[in-house]
Protein backbone atom coordinates (compact mmCIF):
# COMPACT_ATOMS: atom_id res chain seq x y z
CA UNK A 1 0.00 0.00 0.00
CA UNK A 2 2.78 2.34 1.06
CA UNK A 3 4.39 1.58 -2.55
CA UNK A 4 1.08 2.44 -4.48
CA UNK A 5 1.11 5.88 -2.34
CA UNK A 6 5.01 6.36 -3.31
CA UNK A 7 4.35 5.67 -6.75
CA UNK A 8 1.42 7.50 -7.58
CA UNK A 9 2.59 10.57 -6.19
CA UNK A 10 5.68 10.55 -7.94
CA UNK A 11 3.68 9.96 -11.31
CA UNK A 12 1.63 12.84 -10.45
CA UNK A 13 4.80 14.93 -9.85
CA UNK A 14 6.61 13.85 -12.80
CA UNK A 15 3.73 14.31 -15.39
CA UNK A 16 2.33 17.59 -13.83
CA UNK A 17 2.65 20.34 -16.46
CA UNK A 18 1.64 23.19 -13.89
CA UNK A 19 3.37 22.01 -10.99
CA UNK A 20 5.57 24.37 -9.81
CA UNK A 21 8.23 23.06 -6.82
CA UNK A 22 7.33 24.25 -3.32
CA UNK A 23 3.72 24.68 -3.79
CA UNK A 24 2.19 21.49 -4.48
CA UNK A 25 0.16 19.69 -7.63
CA UNK A 26 -3.19 20.93 -7.55
CA UNK A 27 -5.46 18.11 -8.82
CA UNK A 28 -8.46 20.03 -8.14
CA UNK A 29 -10.05 22.39 -6.32
CA UNK A 30 -10.31 19.51 -3.53
CA UNK A 31 -7.35 18.20 -3.45
CA UNK A 32 -3.82 19.08 -4.19
CA UNK A 33 -0.88 16.88 -2.86
CA UNK A 34 2.58 18.38 -1.53
CA UNK A 35 5.19 17.04 0.73
CA UNK A 36 8.84 17.55 1.70
CA UNK A 37 11.88 15.76 2.84
CA UNK A 38 15.45 16.37 4.67
CA UNK A 39 19.00 14.92 4.76
CA UNK A 40 20.95 15.74 7.40
CA UNK A 41 24.80 15.15 8.67
CA UNK A 42 25.87 16.07 12.44
CA UNK A 43 29.56 15.46 13.98
CA UNK A 44 29.96 15.66 17.63
CA UNK A 45 32.53 14.25 19.73
CA UNK A 46 30.62 10.81 19.99
CA UNK A 47 29.20 10.61 16.64
CA UNK A 48 28.94 11.50 13.01
CA UNK A 49 25.90 10.51 10.92
CA UNK A 50 24.02 11.02 7.75
CA UNK A 51 21.10 10.34 6.62
CA UNK A 52 17.31 10.83 5.41
CA UNK A 53 15.60 12.70 8.55
CA UNK A 54 11.98 13.32 7.56
CA UNK A 55 10.08 12.39 4.17
CA UNK A 56 6.49 13.40 4.19
CA UNK A 57 3.46 13.27 2.44
CA UNK A 58 0.62 16.33 2.49
CA UNK A 59 -2.63 16.21 0.83
CA UNK A 60 -5.41 19.32 1.39
CA UNK A 61 -8.37 20.65 -0.22
CA UNK A 62 -11.21 22.42 0.08
CA UNK A 63 -14.59 20.42 0.15
CA UNK A 64 -17.27 23.09 0.52
CA UNK A 65 -16.07 27.10 0.90
CA UNK A 66 -16.18 26.53 4.26
CA UNK A 67 -14.60 23.37 4.78
CA UNK A 68 -11.13 22.58 4.44
CA UNK A 69 -9.23 19.44 5.64
CA UNK A 70 -5.59 18.39 6.09
CA UNK A 71 -3.46 15.20 6.24
CA UNK A 72 0.24 15.07 6.55
CA UNK A 73 1.88 11.78 6.48
CA UNK A 74 5.26 11.41 7.59
CA UNK A 75 8.48 8.88 8.34
CA UNK A 76 11.11 10.61 11.03
CA UNK A 77 14.32 9.28 10.93
CA UNK A 78 13.95 7.15 8.14
CA UNK A 79 17.44 6.02 7.11
CA UNK A 80 20.38 7.18 9.48
CA UNK A 81 23.94 5.85 8.97
CA UNK A 82 26.43 6.32 12.15
CA UNK A 83 29.69 6.34 10.47
CA UNK A 84 31.72 6.68 13.40
CA UNK A 85 29.73 3.63 15.15
CA UNK A 86 29.19 1.81 11.82
CA UNK A 87 25.95 1.46 12.98
CA UNK A 88 22.69 2.14 10.34
CA UNK A 89 19.09 2.40 11.36
CA UNK A 90 15.69 2.70 9.33
CA UNK A 91 12.23 3.58 10.24
CA UNK A 92 10.07 3.09 6.98
CA UNK A 93 6.65 2.79 9.61
CA UNK A 94 4.89 6.51 8.10
CA UNK A 95 2.64 7.94 10.52
CA UNK A 96 -0.35 10.67 10.87
CA UNK A 97 1.33 13.90 11.53
CA UNK A 98 -1.58 16.12 11.15
CA UNK A 99 -5.17 15.07 10.04
CA UNK A 100 -7.88 17.24 10.65
CA UNK A 101 -10.79 19.34 9.05
CA UNK A 102 -11.95 22.94 9.54
CA UNK A 103 -15.26 24.41 9.73
CA UNK A 104 -14.74 28.43 9.07
CA UNK A 105 -17.96 29.51 10.53
CA UNK A 106 -16.83 33.49 10.35
CA UNK A 107 -13.38 35.17 10.52
CA UNK A 108 -13.86 35.33 14.17
CA UNK A 109 -14.43 31.91 14.76
CA UNK A 110 -12.73 28.87 12.68
CA UNK A 111 -13.03 25.45 14.38
CA UNK A 112 -10.60 22.65 13.91
CA UNK A 113 -10.69 19.48 14.76
CA UNK A 114 -8.50 16.17 14.34
CA UNK A 115 -4.88 15.63 15.11
CA UNK A 116 -3.03 19.09 14.44
CA UNK A 117 -0.09 21.33 15.25
CA UNK A 118 -0.56 23.03 19.07
CA UNK A 119 -1.28 26.54 18.00
CA UNK A 120 2.27 27.92 19.90
CA UNK A 121 4.21 30.44 19.49
CA UNK A 122 6.60 30.65 15.79
CA UNK A 123 8.60 27.54 16.00
CA UNK A 124 5.82 25.12 16.88
CA UNK A 125 3.71 26.30 13.93
CA UNK A 126 6.80 25.85 11.59
CA UNK A 127 8.39 22.79 12.41
CA UNK A 128 9.70 21.73 9.01
CA UNK A 129 13.34 21.65 8.81
CA UNK A 130 13.23 23.46 5.04
CA UNK A 131 11.15 26.45 6.21
CA UNK A 132 13.60 27.22 8.82
CA UNK A 133 16.97 29.18 9.21
CA UNK A 134 18.57 26.63 11.37
CA UNK A 135 18.68 22.59 11.07
CA UNK A 136 18.27 22.39 14.87
CA UNK A 137 15.25 23.23 17.05
CA UNK A 138 15.61 25.04 19.83
CA UNK A 139 14.83 22.41 23.52
CA UNK A 140 11.96 24.57 23.97
CA UNK A 141 10.11 23.37 21.42
CA UNK A 142 10.61 20.16 22.16
CA UNK A 143 10.58 19.72 25.74
CA UNK A 144 8.18 21.90 27.30
CA UNK A 145 4.14 21.16 25.68
CA UNK A 146 3.15 18.65 23.83
CA UNK A 147 4.32 19.25 19.74
CA UNK A 148 0.72 18.00 18.85
CA UNK A 149 -2.76 17.20 20.48
CA UNK A 150 -5.75 15.16 19.09
CA UNK A 151 -8.80 17.50 19.68
CA UNK A 152 -10.87 20.86 19.16
CA UNK A 153 -9.21 23.97 18.40
CA UNK A 154 -11.10 27.45 18.02
CA UNK A 155 -9.28 30.03 16.31
CA UNK A 156 -9.75 33.15 14.39
CA UNK A 157 -9.63 36.90 15.04
CA UNK A 158 -10.88 38.67 18.17
CA UNK A 159 -14.08 40.38 17.23
CA UNK A 160 -13.62 43.80 18.65
CA UNK A 161 -9.81 44.04 18.73
CA UNK A 162 -8.31 45.00 15.73
CA UNK A 163 -5.63 42.93 14.26
CA UNK A 164 -6.05 40.75 17.47
CA UNK A 165 -5.89 36.44 17.18
CA UNK A 166 -6.83 33.89 19.21
CA UNK A 167 -7.00 30.51 19.58
CA UNK A 168 -8.20 28.24 22.21
CA UNK A 169 -7.76 23.91 22.42
CA UNK A 170 -8.36 20.97 24.01
CA UNK A 171 -8.20 17.59 24.02
CA UNK A 172 -9.43 14.88 26.13
CA UNK A 173 -8.56 11.50 24.57
CA UNK A 174 -5.83 9.67 23.46
CA UNK A 175 -3.50 11.10 20.20
CA UNK A 176 -4.62 10.03 17.04
CA UNK A 177 -1.43 8.67 16.39
CA UNK A 178 0.84 8.55 19.07
CA UNK A 179 4.32 8.37 16.59
CA UNK A 180 6.01 11.73 16.57
CA UNK A 181 4.59 13.52 19.53
CA UNK A 182 7.01 14.48 22.24
CA UNK A 183 5.11 13.89 25.32
CA UNK A 184 2.10 11.03 25.73
CA UNK A 185 -1.03 12.75 27.05
CA UNK A 186 -4.79 12.39 26.99
CA UNK A 187 -5.89 15.56 28.55
CA UNK A 188 -4.52 19.01 27.10
CA UNK A 189 -5.92 22.44 26.96
CA UNK A 190 -4.73 25.38 26.28
CA UNK A 191 -5.16 28.84 24.39
CA UNK A 192 -3.15 31.80 23.30
CA UNK A 193 -3.82 35.41 21.91
CA UNK A 194 -1.51 37.38 19.28
CA UNK A 195 -1.31 41.15 19.02
CA UNK A 196 -0.23 42.12 15.28
CA UNK A 197 1.92 45.22 15.36
CA UNK A 198 3.36 47.13 11.86
CA UNK A 199 6.22 44.73 11.33
CA UNK A 200 5.72 43.13 14.53
CA UNK A 201 3.59 40.73 16.44
CA UNK A 202 3.76 39.69 20.34
CA UNK A 203 1.25 36.82 21.72
CA UNK A 204 0.56 34.78 25.00
CA UNK A 205 -0.01 31.38 25.66
CA UNK A 206 -0.90 29.32 28.40
CA UNK A 207 -1.74 25.55 28.76
CA UNK A 208 -1.97 22.22 30.54
CA UNK A 209 -1.52 19.02 30.36
CA UNK A 210 -0.37 15.38 32.32
CA UNK A 211 2.26 13.86 30.99
CA UNK A 212 1.63 10.12 30.76
CA UNK A 213 5.44 9.20 31.08
CA UNK A 214 6.01 10.20 34.85
CA UNK A 215 2.47 11.10 35.63
CA UNK A 216 3.03 14.51 36.20
CA UNK A 217 0.58 17.20 35.60
CA UNK A 218 1.84 20.77 33.78
CA UNK A 219 1.16 24.13 33.44
CA UNK A 220 2.55 26.49 31.61
CA UNK A 221 2.80 30.66 30.31
CA UNK A 222 4.59 31.69 27.32
CA UNK A 223 4.95 34.96 25.76
CA UNK A 224 6.61 35.19 21.85
CA UNK A 225 8.13 38.42 20.32
CA UNK A 226 8.53 38.46 16.67
CA UNK A 227 9.74 41.49 14.35
CA UNK A 228 10.84 41.47 11.07
CA UNK A 229 11.73 43.99 8.61
CA UNK A 230 13.89 44.73 5.64
CA UNK A 231 15.03 40.80 5.62
CA UNK A 232 16.28 40.83 9.23
CA UNK A 233 13.78 38.77 11.68
CA UNK A 234 14.31 38.85 15.41
CA UNK A 235 12.30 35.84 16.88
CA UNK A 236 11.93 35.14 20.81
CA UNK A 237 9.97 32.64 23.20
CA UNK A 238 9.94 32.15 26.35
CA UNK A 239 8.22 30.16 28.60
CA UNK A 240 8.06 29.08 32.29
CA UNK A 241 6.14 25.61 33.21
CA UNK A 242 5.50 24.92 36.56
CA UNK A 243 4.98 20.59 37.73
CA UNK A 244 2.22 20.71 39.69
CA UNK A 245 2.06 18.24 42.90
CA UNK A 246 5.99 18.21 42.82
CA UNK A 247 6.28 21.76 42.66
CA UNK A 248 9.26 22.11 40.36
CA UNK A 249 9.71 24.36 37.65
CA UNK A 250 10.97 24.24 34.01
CA UNK A 251 11.75 27.39 31.85
CA UNK A 252 13.04 27.46 28.61
CA UNK A 253 13.39 30.84 26.30
CA UNK A 254 15.99 31.28 23.01
CA UNK A 255 16.29 34.47 20.88
CA UNK A 256 17.38 34.32 17.20
CA UNK A 257 18.52 37.07 15.06
CA UNK A 258 18.48 36.53 11.10
CA UNK A 259 19.92 38.64 8.06
CA UNK A 260 19.02 37.58 4.75
CA UNK A 261 21.72 38.81 2.00
CA UNK A 262 21.26 39.06 -1.68
CA UNK A 263 18.12 36.82 -1.71
CA UNK A 264 19.53 33.63 -1.16
CA UNK A 265 21.91 33.46 1.79
CA UNK A 266 20.82 34.08 5.18
CA UNK A 267 22.97 33.99 8.69
CA UNK A 268 21.39 33.43 11.64
CA UNK A 269 22.64 33.16 15.61
CA UNK A 270 20.57 32.09 18.37
CA UNK A 271 20.91 31.79 22.38
CA UNK A 272 18.89 28.82 23.92
CA UNK A 273 18.43 28.51 27.72
CA UNK A 274 16.94 25.48 28.94
CA UNK A 275 16.08 24.28 32.91
CA UNK A 276 14.50 21.56 34.12
CA UNK A 277 14.70 21.86 37.35
CA UNK A 278 12.48 18.57 37.71
CA UNK A 279 15.19 16.56 36.36
CA UNK A 280 17.98 18.51 37.40
CA UNK A 281 19.03 19.14 33.73
CA UNK A 282 20.54 22.83 32.80
CA UNK A 283 22.23 24.02 29.65
CA UNK A 284 22.50 26.32 27.39
CA UNK A 285 23.64 26.71 23.76
CA UNK A 286 24.79 29.41 21.43
CA UNK A 287 23.96 28.57 17.65
CA UNK A 288 25.70 30.24 14.49
CA UNK A 289 24.79 29.26 11.23
CA UNK A 290 24.21 30.04 7.59
CA UNK A 291 21.39 29.17 5.19
CA UNK A 292 21.21 29.06 1.31
CA UNK A 293 18.22 28.69 -0.55
CA UNK A 294 18.93 28.23 -4.34
CA UNK A 295 15.23 28.50 -4.70
CA UNK A 296 13.07 29.05 -1.32
CA UNK A 297 11.93 25.71 -1.36
CA UNK A 298 14.83 24.49 -1.46
CA UNK A 299 17.21 24.84 1.29
CA UNK A 300 21.34 24.21 1.93
CA UNK A 301 22.11 24.82 5.77
CA UNK A 302 25.14 24.61 8.13
CA UNK A 303 25.47 25.49 11.83
CA UNK A 304 27.78 25.14 14.70
CA UNK A 305 26.43 24.80 17.91
CA UNK A 306 28.47 25.47 21.10
CA UNK A 307 26.83 23.64 24.30
CA UNK A 308 27.55 24.82 28.11
CA UNK A 309 28.35 21.33 27.94
CA UNK A 310 31.58 21.08 25.45
CA UNK A 311 31.16 17.74 24.34
CA UNK A 312 27.70 18.34 23.22
CA UNK A 313 29.43 20.84 20.58
CA UNK A 314 27.63 19.79 17.24
CA UNK A 315 28.40 20.86 13.70
CA UNK A 316 24.88 20.08 11.87
CA UNK A 317 24.13 20.80 7.74
CA UNK A 318 21.39 19.57 5.94
CA UNK A 319 19.74 19.49 2.91
CA UNK A 320 15.73 19.64 2.39
CA UNK A 321 12.82 20.30 0.39
CA UNK A 322 9.70 21.23 0.29
CA UNK A 323 7.51 19.78 -3.27
CA UNK B 1 -10.37 81.08 -8.87
CA UNK B 2 -9.91 78.62 -11.77
CA UNK B 3 -6.37 78.11 -10.99
CA UNK B 4 -7.58 76.90 -7.65
CA UNK B 5 -10.16 74.94 -9.31
CA UNK B 6 -7.71 73.31 -11.53
CA UNK B 7 -5.36 72.18 -9.00
CA UNK B 8 -7.76 70.51 -6.91
CA UNK B 9 -8.61 67.84 -9.67
CA UNK B 10 -5.03 67.83 -9.88
CA UNK B 11 -4.43 67.30 -6.25
CA UNK B 12 -6.98 65.06 -6.06
CA UNK B 13 -6.70 62.92 -9.33
CA UNK B 14 -2.97 61.95 -7.10
CA UNK B 15 -4.70 61.16 -4.70
CA UNK B 16 -7.23 59.01 -5.82
CA UNK B 17 -6.39 55.73 -7.46
CA UNK B 18 -6.87 54.75 -11.39
CA UNK B 19 -7.87 51.02 -10.06
CA UNK B 20 -10.86 49.69 -8.03
CA UNK B 21 -10.97 46.77 -6.07
CA UNK B 22 -14.51 45.83 -6.90
CA UNK B 23 -17.45 43.10 -5.32
CA UNK B 24 -20.71 42.91 -6.42
CA UNK B 25 -23.20 45.35 -5.73
CA UNK B 26 -25.60 42.85 -3.84
CA UNK B 27 -22.70 42.20 -1.03
CA UNK B 28 -23.74 44.51 1.89
CA UNK B 29 -20.32 45.77 2.79
CA UNK B 30 -18.76 49.19 3.12
CA UNK B 31 -15.76 50.80 2.09
CA UNK B 32 -12.71 48.14 3.39
CA UNK B 33 -9.17 49.01 4.71
CA UNK B 34 -6.25 48.36 3.23
CA UNK B 35 -5.13 45.97 5.50
CA UNK B 36 -8.96 44.01 5.62
CA UNK B 37 -8.07 43.67 1.69
CA UNK B 38 -4.89 42.87 1.92
CA UNK B 39 -6.00 40.21 4.74
CA UNK B 40 -8.20 38.75 2.29
CA UNK B 41 -6.10 38.29 -0.98
CA UNK B 42 -3.61 36.65 1.83
CA UNK B 43 -6.24 34.37 2.75
CA UNK B 44 -5.55 35.22 6.24
CA UNK B 45 -9.49 36.29 6.46
CA UNK B 46 -12.20 34.73 4.28
CA UNK B 47 -15.42 37.14 5.01
CA UNK B 48 -17.07 40.08 3.78
CA UNK B 49 -19.29 40.75 6.48
CA UNK B 50 -21.04 37.39 6.80
CA UNK B 51 -20.68 36.67 3.13
CA UNK B 52 -17.56 33.78 2.45
CA UNK B 53 -15.02 35.66 0.12
CA UNK B 54 -13.59 34.21 -3.20
CA UNK B 55 -10.63 36.97 -3.96
CA UNK B 56 -9.78 37.05 -7.65
CA UNK B 57 -6.41 38.03 -9.16
CA UNK B 58 -4.93 38.99 -12.93
CA UNK B 59 -2.67 36.48 -14.45
CA UNK B 60 1.39 36.78 -12.81
CA UNK B 61 2.98 39.10 -14.51
CA UNK B 62 -0.23 41.34 -15.25
CA UNK B 63 1.13 45.26 -15.14
CA UNK B 64 -2.54 45.72 -12.54
CA UNK B 65 -1.75 42.92 -10.53
CA UNK B 66 2.04 43.99 -10.24
CA UNK B 67 0.66 47.52 -9.29
CA UNK B 68 -1.96 45.84 -6.56
CA UNK B 69 0.62 43.75 -4.50
CA UNK B 70 2.92 46.88 -4.46
CA UNK B 71 0.61 48.96 -3.72
CA UNK B 72 -2.15 47.32 -1.48
CA UNK B 73 0.02 43.76 -0.45
CA UNK B 74 2.68 45.35 0.25
CA UNK B 75 4.86 43.01 -0.98
CA UNK B 76 6.89 41.91 -4.01
CA UNK B 77 6.90 38.77 -6.56
CA UNK B 78 9.26 37.24 -4.35
CA UNK B 79 8.34 37.70 -0.70
CA UNK B 80 4.51 36.74 -1.75
CA UNK B 81 5.99 33.45 -3.47
CA UNK B 82 7.69 32.41 -0.52
CA UNK B 83 4.71 33.24 1.48
CA UNK B 84 2.65 30.94 -0.53
CA UNK B 85 4.92 28.37 -0.35
CA UNK B 86 4.61 28.54 3.12
CA UNK B 87 1.27 28.57 3.05
CA UNK B 88 1.01 25.33 1.21
CA UNK B 89 2.36 23.77 4.21
CA UNK B 90 -0.66 24.69 6.14
CA UNK B 91 -3.01 23.80 3.12
CA UNK B 92 -3.69 27.06 2.29
CA UNK B 93 -3.71 27.94 -2.07
CA UNK B 94 -3.12 31.48 -3.44
CA UNK B 95 -6.33 33.00 -5.27
CA UNK B 96 -8.05 31.80 -8.05
CA UNK B 97 -6.74 33.75 -11.16
CA UNK B 98 -9.10 35.16 -13.93
CA UNK B 99 -7.37 36.39 -17.36
CA UNK B 100 -8.21 39.74 -17.93
CA UNK B 101 -10.00 42.10 -16.51
CA UNK B 102 -13.05 42.03 -18.41
CA UNK B 103 -13.57 38.17 -17.07
CA UNK B 104 -12.93 39.67 -13.45
CA UNK B 105 -15.59 42.19 -13.91
CA UNK B 106 -18.70 39.57 -15.60
CA UNK B 107 -17.12 36.68 -12.82
CA UNK B 108 -17.37 39.26 -9.87
CA UNK B 109 -20.80 40.77 -10.83
CA UNK B 110 -22.70 37.68 -11.38
CA UNK B 111 -20.92 35.56 -7.79
CA UNK B 112 -21.56 37.13 -4.80
CA UNK B 113 -19.13 36.91 -2.33
CA UNK B 114 -16.02 37.31 -5.21
CA UNK B 115 -13.46 40.15 -5.24
CA UNK B 116 -11.59 41.86 -7.51
CA UNK B 117 -9.48 44.49 -9.04
CA UNK B 118 -9.71 46.39 -12.32
CA UNK B 119 -9.35 49.82 -14.04
CA UNK B 120 -11.79 52.32 -12.13
CA UNK B 121 -13.09 53.03 -15.87
CA UNK B 122 -14.65 49.32 -15.99
CA UNK B 123 -16.43 49.71 -13.21
CA UNK B 124 -20.46 49.56 -14.11
CA UNK B 125 -23.85 49.65 -11.92
CA UNK B 126 -23.67 46.07 -11.23
CA UNK B 127 -20.42 46.53 -9.41
CA UNK B 128 -19.47 48.21 -5.62
CA UNK B 129 -16.32 49.78 -5.35
CA UNK B 130 -14.81 48.47 -1.92
CA UNK B 131 -11.21 50.05 -2.40
CA UNK B 132 -9.27 52.60 -4.70
CA UNK B 133 -5.45 51.94 -5.27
Amino acid sequence: MKKVFLVLFLFVFLFASEYEIGNGYEINKYITIGGYFSTEYEKTDSKESIGIDDIAFLLYGEIDPKINYLLEYEAAGYYTNDIKNDAIDTNSKFHIERAYMDYIYSDSMNIRAGKMITPIGYWNLMPINVLRDTTSNPRLSKEIYPKFITGININGYLPLEEGCKYAIFFQNNKDMDRGYNNFDTKEYMGGSVTKMLENSDVGFNIGEFENENDESKNRYFGVNYRYEKDWFEFLSEVIATEVLEKNKKRDAFYLQASKRFLYKHTFVGRYEYFNDRLYDDLSSKYIFGYNYRLIYPVSMKMEYQIDSNSQKNAFVASFSMLF
Amino acid sequence: MRVVFYSLIIISSLFCGEYAAVVSKDVRTEMLSKEYLKELYLKKRGFLNEQKAIPINLPSGNPIRAHFEKNVLDMDIDSLNEYWIEQHYKGKKPPFVQNSQESIRIFVKNMVGAVGYIEKSRVDNGLKIVYEF
